[in-house]
């Protein structure tokens, strides 16, 4: 297949029907529309592509700048276009809580605007809305910056409606339930518009994080109003999802289903089977639902991470760190700081590692101590002794506390490991007090 | 724990939401208590705040953790300028903090309370008097600008003391090249850019001048923004150590949130109602059809909320829990506390709202009913908005009605409180709320946690009503004890 440009490959996404061993539901098919295969990654293609395509020539001829209200995946799919382009983009946002969608963003060589939040001090004077900040950047320089404006654009909608639903229609014929997270509210109305013209019943149920949880792109219930895009009366209700929910969802998508989306679909897809499991009990006839895989799993990786650090855990070795219980009994391998000197001649074949950030110890350090961070250190001597038998390790740390922990892990692998005693800080208070002396 | 999914279609409809105050079960317990609760008012007048002294206890614990569970030296401040309570100082005093002090007047106030000078740090703007007392009580003062520095050195060479003097140099202008701000203007502290010329002074006024370290205050509830801050903060701290000054820690300020509503689900639902009804689709849910904040542009919400949160993700200790354990970029892959830590630094902190949660409430007696002029119910207090700082701190939580008899109506249309001065509008709070019943003329009402920055923050005799007085309340083997703020002593003896 040969196209003319990446843009060529936006839209005309397959629809996945997930297996009734997945799913278990009996008279319910569920499907997924697989927008993550847009060519930058996600549903957000269309949504920039619809806004953008018919001004593209005249931002060019008239050397515009792009500037856009995202945090994510809108702002990514622009910079594309925009850089293909030779456009100059600027993402104003919130701040980014993905760290890959950043990344993203920097590597594709972006401008990034990020706005801090809501002040707690109170200013009325203060607007600090990106969509505020870009209005008014747009007024004081007419003609020189495109504001496509996902949030209020009407052809947001309309291209969703005009492809994203055509295509569900096109593929299922008559949907009955339709789910999808709420972002700038676009790409849910615009299917939802399509698909109610093929089954006027179609009943959309929108997808928002519960209160104080966040789904990238998603935004909670009471931002809807902040949409101008935003329809009440074409959603039958609300869901909320915890991001426990979402990732759960997102999991068995990926691992049981091979569909690689991120945390976004796993919301929808968990609020989809537990609206649709009562449903599916007291059904006669098969029904049709679908929800949209909005995005890719790799942008999902920092956000897993930190909610499910589990995932990423190396395996555990037999003598690994992660098993051993601090239970040697404290003073039989520590070590004073006035003891320091002796001990030095006592073991002439002896290393004395200081396990501190590297700048702290650059700052203040013992004679002839080697710096190793504790991260590095950590995996040096997870489930093995490195040091030679004879050898004598002491060990050294802010205040005496995380190394006592590790020397005593040390000895349990047989190395003569020592701690000493109060760290760092009770052997600068006694060099202190040497000199004073 | 919250199913992992829920219909919340019931929060998305005509209904408007109740907002109940977080309330500690010492408050609630104390409530019960109907007969007690209006001999005091009775006794002392409408309005009257009624503190708690223990309740500071556990939010000093809530920070104190996490210095534990970091291995960080350094200090907590209790900080006056929330309530001017003396109980609350009195009591603070007991524990191994600090006190934080913003004006002349202040300082006066926690020495008077028992903290002594070495645990104190003057911060505000200050005058003469101000930075004599504290040179001469060898308060730490923590520098606002350059200006300041100056004079510290000339009152410290005209009072000529032996001593050195000790502040700390507070920062403004943070930045960081993996993140844009948008510039927001302050008044605190010196900017970042003028550090170098500081460094020289510090370091040839060395004699005069002990250089404890950098801090900074942003009340800014974006975490982002405050780590930004936290590392500038650091990397001048280290910058100063190879110039060969002795920074001891850095002070990182306060900021960290408390939860005012009993539930973040409530919370979320009332925010989501005011909204609607901002662009037309239910009725108006604040007093002249005003947004607090919120403006509707063609159907659309835009602007932001002249609110604080009332149920942020983190509060208190779990708060400043997260910024230590996040990673320090600039420092490789150590975390903050880790850096400061091993740095042998110490972490200093301001929580003034964060150490005044569920510590007072203010009382006031139900003056009279009547309906707007746009037909609103209105429920008149005996009190007034510089009673509970309400042009400013804007707790949208509804009190607590503490009944006078069992006589109850039904309260349908939600209402609106209002104060009792004599002007076009005294409003107590500009959003409608919602309890079961209407409360009667003569009933106790209950505002939640005012101690922070609420109750007195803006007291005056406006109008030549009063302001409110003060009782501190003891909670001994199941009894209510009390006694003039003033009175209270923080040991029974």
């Amino acid at each position: 297949m040969i196209v003319e440009s990446m843009t060529d490959l936006i839209g005309n996404t397959p629809i996945l029907k997930l297996s009734k061993d997945v799913t278990g539901l009996k008279n319910i098919d569920l499907y997924v529309k697989l927008e993550m295969l847009n060519p930058f990654g996600s549903i957000k293609d269309r949504t920039a592509w619809g806004m953008l395509k018919d001004d593209l020539e005249m931002i060019k001829s008239k050397g515009m700048s792009i500037f856009e209200n995202s945090s994510g995946n809108t702002a990514k799919s622009l910079q594309v276009i925009a850089s293909m382009n030779g456009i100059r983009f600027r993402q104003v946002s919130a701040f980014s809580r993905v760290e890959e969608q950043k990344n993203v963003m920097q590597i594709l060589g972006a401008e990034i605007e990020e706005i801090s939040g809501a002040n707690d001090c109170f200013d009325p004077s203060d607007n600090n809305d990106p969509q505020y900040i870009i209005e008014r950047t747009a007024r004081s320089k007419p003609g020189e910056i495109y504001f496509p404006s996902q949030f209020t654009n009407p052809k947001n909608p309309a291209y969703h409606k005009e492809t994203t639903g055509e295509e569900i229609v096109r593929d299922l014929g008559k949907v009955d339930y339709f789910f999808n997270g709420l972002g700038t509210t676009g790409s849910s109305l615009g299917i939802t518009l399509r698909l109610k013209e093929e089954n006027p019943e179609c009943e959309t149920i929108a997808v928002v994080p519960a209160p104080n949880h966040f789904f990238p792109g998603v935004r909670s219930l009471s931002q809807m109003w902040e949409s101008g895009l935003f329809k009440r009366d074409q959603y039958k209700t609300f869901l909320t999802v915890t991001e426990e929910g979402a990732m759960d969802g997102m999991l068995e998508l990926n691992r049981r289903c091979g569909v690689l989306c991120g945390v976004t679909a796993g919301a929808s897809y968990i609020g989809a089977l537990s609206y649709l499991k009562e449903i599916d009990e007291n059904l006669t006839e098969m029904k049709t639902a679908v929800f949209i895989a909005c995005d890719r799993m790799e942008w999902n990786i920092s956000y897993l991470k930190e909610r499910r650090p589990e995932i990423f855990a190396e395996p555990e070795k037999e003598h690994s760190l992660s098993r051993y219980k601090d239970d040697l009994v404290t003073g039989e391998f520590e070590l004073e700081a006035q003891d320091l000197e002796n001990w030095k001649k006592q073991n002439p074949s002896s290393v004395i590692i200081d396990i501190r950030a590297a700048q702290s110890f650059e700052l203040i350090n013992i004679p002839h101590s080697v710096n190793m961070p504790l991260e590095l250190f950590q995996k040096w001597i997870d489930g093995q002794n490195p040091f030679q038998g004879s050898l004598s390790v002491l060990l050294i740390c802010a205040v005496g506390e995380k190394s006592r922990y590790y020397a005593g892990y040390l000895r349990s692998l047989g190395c003569r490991a020592y701690n000493l005693t109060g760290g760092i800080m009770t052997w600068k208070d006694h060099c202190e007090a040497a000199n004073q002396a | 724990m919250l199913s992992l999914t829920q219909n919340v279609a019931a929060g998305t409809n005509q209904k408007p939401i109740r907002l109940r105050p977080r309330t500690s079960d010492q408050i609630s317990r104390f409530l019960e208590k109907t007969d007690l609760v209006y001999d005091l008012l009775n006794g002392f007048g409408s309005p009257l705040n009624v503190i708690f002294p223990d309740a500071i206890e556990e939010n000093i614990k809530s920070f104190e953790n996490v210095y534990k569970k970091h291995l960080l030296r350094g200090r907590i401040y209790f900080t006056s300028k929330p309530c001017k309570s003396k109980a609350l100082a009195r009591k603070a005093s007991l524990f191994n903090i600090g006190a934080d002090v913003s004006s002349s007047g202040s300082l006066e106030h926690v020495l008077a309370a028992g903290f002594s000078p070495d645990r104190i740090e003057a911060t505000g703007p200050k005058n003469v008097d101000y930075i004599l007392k504290c040179l001469q009580l060898d308060v730490l003062l923590n520098a606002d600008s350059v200006a300041e520095l100056h004079l510290i050195k000339d009152l410290h060479g005209k009072l000529g003391l032996s001593r050195k003097a000790r502040v700390m140099v507070r920062l403004t202008g943070f930045s960081s090249p993996r993140m844009h701000f948008t510039p927001q203007d302050g008044t605190f502290g010196t900017h970042i850019k003028d550090i170098p010329q500081v460094f020289d002074w510090l370091f040839s006024n060395k004699e005069n001048i002990d250089f404890k370290g950098f801090s900074f205050h942003l009340n800014d509830i974006n975490d982002q923004q405050k780590l930004v801050a936290m590392e500038n903060s650091l990397e001048l701290t280290f910058a100063a150590i190879k110039k060969g000054l002795a920074p001891k820690g850095i002070d990182i300020g306060g900021g960290f949130s408390i939860q005012y509503a009993e539930s973040a689900e409530d919370y979320a639902a009332y925010i989501e109602y005011l909204k609607k009804s901002v662009v037309g689709k239910v009725d108006s849910q604040v007093w002249n059809n005003g947004g607090l904040g919120y403006k509707d542009h063609n159907g659309v919400v835009v602007g932001g909320p002249l609110f604080m949160d009332h149920a942020p993700a983190r509060t208190k200790g779990d708060e400043l829990d997260y910024l230590l354990g996040q990673k320090a970029i600039a420092f490789g892959k150590s975390t903050f506390a880790s850096i400061i830590r091993d740095s042998l630094l110490e972490l200093y902190v301001e929580p003034g709202r964060a150490l005044m949660d569920q510590c007072g409430i203010t009382l006031s007696r139900v003056a009279f009913l009547k309906k707007s002029t746009w037909g609103e119910t209105l429920v008149g207090l005996e009190m007034n908005r510089s009673n509970i700082h309400s042009l400013q701190i804007k707790n949208l939580c509804e009190p607590v009605i503490v009944p006078r008899s069992d006589r109850r109506e039904i309260n349908r249309n939600g209402f609106y409180l209002i104060g009792n001065l004599c002007l076009a509008y005294d409003m107590i709070q500009y959003n409608k709320i919602y309890p079961d019943s209407l409360p009667q003329r003569g009933d106790a009402i209950a505002f939640i946690n005012t101690a922070s920055y609420m109750m007195d923050f803006t007291e005056s005799e406006m109008l030549m009503h009063p302001v409110a007085e003060k009782v501190a309340i003891r909670e001994r083997d199941g009894k209510f004890q009390w006694g003039h703020d003033k009175n209270y002593l923080p040991i029974s003896a």
